[in-house]
């Protein structure tokens, strides 16, 4: 800790503070009336773009949106895992959650090597993602940093695509539309079952309870 | 269709039929008093064998049945004890049914009737705000019934527990083939641990007997002590001292010292023990709380809340890709029920704690909590996927965090104002210092220490600042976003944390805060906390406004992630300019961003007359002011009270108050009381102005 006076909060604000203050305090005002509460549910609607899905989509629809993206931008990602062995792992994939919805989607990752030459990553990238669906906007601010490639794409409907390339790596992240089929509820509660089940991992040395106790 | 959506699943479990259980308790004292009939019968038979046998040992031999027929006699005595107690739990489920059906049938659709009657519009100003306070104030009474059937429940449960342990009135029904004196020490040793005034030394000698005892006792001790199985002992609320508990040190001797079938015999017995033990390797205290996870997670006697969290800390461990190995997930620690907050305590990590080479730690904030541990690890994913080699991402959630505040939207569901408060940081801090000097002494036991980085959002960071000054190790890099401010009696600079120096010889501290982020900024003012990004703090401050050279969205909110489907961006958000430079800070790539003196809310601020204007465009806003401006005066007055008074009277205090801050704003005390005075009735002014506006507005 400095020296700072005693009782007082260093730098804690100023004049300009102050008029903070009062805007917080309205702003506060504002907020306790639940008018700008953050976060809202959109409809669970998806675009044209793209694979056919139905306003609640199956895991199934979910995973076959989520290859149809990923399966596009596999050709970009240098050295990424054999297209059918990634299929594959999108299929035993477990749905994650959606926010604080209490939907589930699916949110696949694709890993590869480096890249050379970031800029034309980017140019490349932008245009598969354009032949999708999913557009980059200027709101995305793509770009490169050192040598490293960012680019993002996003729809509506929550669908988000996020990608940094750089000599090293490459990280395809895709997050798939909220849905509340049962059918990503079941796929989650099996992947549960399996997940719960490391609990019983434990030596073979270890007693068995005999049904008057535990003996040896 | 209900008009008003009630949770009914408090009583999901609640039998509609207590005829069973009446039969079936019914049943069981028959059979207990059956079979202390027989087995007395036997033993008066087999008394006899005197008549026949007159060599050696004639009495003993006699008698050999003398202690079963006492066990048998007070088996029956306990099962008659079952029995009531089986019974009054069916008399609660009838009564419980009545309720239940009274509250469907008669209070639920009388409440509809009549907030139908009172609000006809549903159109009209404030009737979402009304809808949700009847439906809340439904919901309370419906959780009245839920819970006096938890408490049923336990109550049953308490009875059954009391006649299934060795205890001072209850005696053993089961040859356990060990030695009752050695558990019995443990249970003693077990409560003098787990008791509110425990000392480490208390819980070290507990540690230490369990060591002495071989698997059998162990397995004993488990089964006829239920709660030592699922309950450790508490964390002390000072740093350890030397090797002693809670330190890695202490626990990873104490481990090593175990032979492989007492380690086995204790990861099944005591799970919560392993599983909370600091030294203990990872993968096996993640096996042991999942067997305790897995112990608590349908258990009737855990409140709604907690069960609550065990449901979604199963879940984040099985969502994703966690089949994957690196990027499997771990249950690093779990405390299903914490003795200071009541709450369920835990983390996860996503990659192997024992063997990443670097390590980070994400500490939520205000409202965080493992009722929503799923979520949180999932934007825990999205770190780790931003990041490269051989890493692993531990979402903390091991502190009572502060509630959201009632400012935060009417959808916290509460007035609390524990967030200006400190002391949920101060305790929280210290549990992380535990939790942070334990992974470096368990990870240094093997030689190994990774690189260790911790980041922190909201009230999270005033956590993390108070945990950074009472670690015994130093972490490599904290990362701090829309903090809700650093309490100055903890650190008042980045070089006040222990936190590893760079190149430049400056602690490794990082922070951002959105310039559309509201509550950050409204959570340091109100709390008279400091801004990390100010200048003065001397941490890297990083743009989340599109400033300076990393790509990606500006960000607008306070949150760490937002619905996907709306346009807002949060800190953690893929894509995002903060996610972007949080990802290459921890990635080893901090030296690359362009860096700002400060954020622009520090240098910046908003014009307070614009805010009002934008935020009195809707008439939801007007309405809803009309309806709470009373409860909002009071709520607001109680943690702003201080600032407004010292705004519109107090200019000496006030001028004060600033006059030591920044020495470029402050060119005299009697012109800035003056100036601040202004500001201060401009204030009190545009309230008044606002409230007569939207008076108008309404009528």
């Amino acid at each position: 800790m400095s020296d700072g006076d005693a009782g007082l909060t260093p730098y804690a604000g100023g004049m300009s503070r102050a008029i903070r203050t009062a805007a917080v305090l309205l702003l506060g005002a504002a907020a306790l009336t639940g008018c700008i509460a953050p976060g809202t549910t959109g409809p669970e609607t998806t675009t044209e773009t793209g694979a056919e899905m139905s306003e609640n989509p199956t895991i199934e629809e979910l995973r076959a949106d989520a290859k149809r993206v990923l399966g596009a931008l596999h050709e970009i990602v240098p050295g990424a895992t054999e297209k059918e062995e990634f299929f594959a792992r999108i299929d035993a994939l477990a749905p994650a959650s959606c926010g604080s919805s209490g939907t589930l989607r699916l949110a696949p990752a694709l890993e590869g090597g480096g890249i050379e030459d970031p800029e034309a990553f980017i140019l490349e990238a932008e245009r598969i993602l354009a032949e999708l669906g999913i557009p980059s906007t200027p709101e995305d601010r793509n770009g490169v940093l050192d040598e490293d490639a960012y680019v993002g794409a996003g729809l509506p409907d929550g669908r988000m695509v996020a990608i940094q390339a750089g000599p090293e790596r490459t990280m395809v992240q895709y997050e798939t539309v909220c849905s509340n089929d049962e059918s990503l509820r079941d796929a989650l509660d099996q992947a549960r079952d399996a997940a719960l089940e490391t609990g019983d991992d434990a030596p073979q040395s270890a007693p068995k309870p005999s049904r008057w106790g535990i003996h040896s | 269709m209900s008009l008003f959506t009630i949770d009914y699943s408090g009583l999901d479990t609640l039998p509609e039929d207590s005829g069973p259980l009446r039969t079936a308790a019914r049943s069981l004292k028959t059979v207990g008093d059956g079979f202390d009939t027989e087995v007395t019968t036997a033993g008066t038979r087999w008394g006899r064998v005197q008549n026949h046998y007159e060599g050696p040992g004639a009495e003993t031999l006699a008698a050999a049945l003398k202690p079963a027929v006492t066990d048998a006699g007070q088996l029956a005595d306990n099962l008659t004890t079952l029995k009531a107690a089986a019974i009054a739990l069916a008399d609660e489920v009838d009564d419980l049914n009545q309720r239940r059906k009274t509250f469907t049938g008669t209070t639920q659709p009388n409440a509809e009737s009549a907030f139908k009657r009172n609000h006809p519009a549903q159109a009209a100003p404030g009737y979402d705000v009304q809808h949700t306070v009847a439906e809340n104030n439904l919901q309370d009474e419906f959780d009245v019934i839920a819970g006096d059937w938890a408490q049923a429940q336990q109550t049953f449960n308490t009875a059954v527990e009391g006649i299934a342990r060795i205890s001072t009135n209850t005696g053993a029904h089961f040859d356990y083939g060990t030695n009752s004196t050695r558990i019995g020490e443990a249970a003693r040793l077990y409560r003098l641990a787990t008791a509110g005034n425990a000392t480490p030394d208390d819980v070290e000698a507990y540690y230490a007997h369990l060591a002495k005892l071989n698997e059998d006792e162990i397995a004993a001790f488990g089964a006829i002590h239920p709660e030592a199985r699922v309950t450790p002992p508490p964390l002390p609320t000072e740093p350890a001292v030397g090797n002693g508990f809670p330190s890695g040190n202490h626990g990873a001797a104490w481990w090593d010292g175990l032979s492989p079938a007492q380690q086995a015999a204790l990861g099944l017995a005591l799970p919560a023990l392993v599983g909370n033990t600091n030294g203990v390797p990872y993968t096996d205290r993640s096996a042991a709380n999942v067997r305790t996870l897995k112990l608590v997670l349908d258990d009737p006697a855990y409140t709604a809340e907690q069960r609550k969290a065990f449901d979604s800390i199963a879940d984040a461990l099985a969502e994703g890709d966690t089949s994957a190995d690196p990027g499997r997930r771990y249950l690093t620690h779990l405390i299903p029920d914490d003795p200071a907050s009541g709450r369920a305590l835990a983390s996860v990590s996503i990659g192997n704690l024992d063997t990443a080479d670097d390590v980070t730690v994400s500490v939520s904030g205000m409202g965080s909590g493992t009722h929503n541990m799923d979520g949180e690890v999932d934007n825990a994913q999205g770190v780790y996927n931003g990041l490269t080699g051989d890493r692993a991402v531990v979402t903390w959630l091991g502190y009572d965090s502060p509630d959201k505040p009632g400012w935060y939207g009417l959808e916290s569901g509460t007035t609390s104002t524990e967030v200006l408060r400190n002391d949920h940081a101060n305790t929280g801090g210290m549990q992380l210092a535990h939790f942070l000097d334990g992974f470096h002494e368990t990870r240094d036991h093997h030689g190994d220490v990774p690189t260790t980085n911790v980041i922190a959002h909201s009230y999270g960071t005033t956590t993390a600042a108070a945990g950074l000054t009472q670690t015994e190790h130093a972490v490599d890099r904290y990362v701090m976003y829309g903090s809700a401010g650093i309490d100055p009696k903890v650190a008042d600079h980045a070089s006040d944390f222990n936190v590893k120096r760079n190149d430049e010889g400056r602690p490794q501290v990082y922070a951002t805060m959105a310039y559309d982020d509201p509550w950050a900024a409204l959570g340091q003012i109100a709390s008279e906390r400091l801004s990390p990004t100010a200048e003065e703090f001397g941490a890297y401050t990083f743009s989340s406004d599109g400033e300076g050279n990393v790509p990606g969205k500006v960000g607008n909110v306070h949150d760490q992630a937002t619905s996907p489907e709306d346009d807002d961006w949060g800190y953690l958000e893929e894509r995002g300019q903060s996610y972007n430079s949080i990802t290459r800070i921890l990635d080893g790539k901090a030296e690359s961003i362009d860096y700002i003196d400060e954020s622009r809310y520090d240098r910046d601020p908003k014009d307070h007359l614009e805010l009002l204007h934008t935020a009195t465009q809707t008439d939801e806003w007007i309405a809803a002011l009309q309806d709470h401006v009373a409860e909002g005066v009071r709520v607001t007055g109680e943690w702003l009270g201080d600032r407004k008074d010292d705004l519109v009277d107090g200019a000496e205090a006030t001028g004060e108050w600033l006059g030591d801050r920044k020495d470029d704003l402050v060119d005299g005390a009697e012109a800035t009381g003056d100036w601040v005075e202004d500001r201060g009735e401009d204030a009190a002014e545009g309230i008044s102005d606002a409230w007569g506006w939207a008076k108008d507005k309404v009528t």
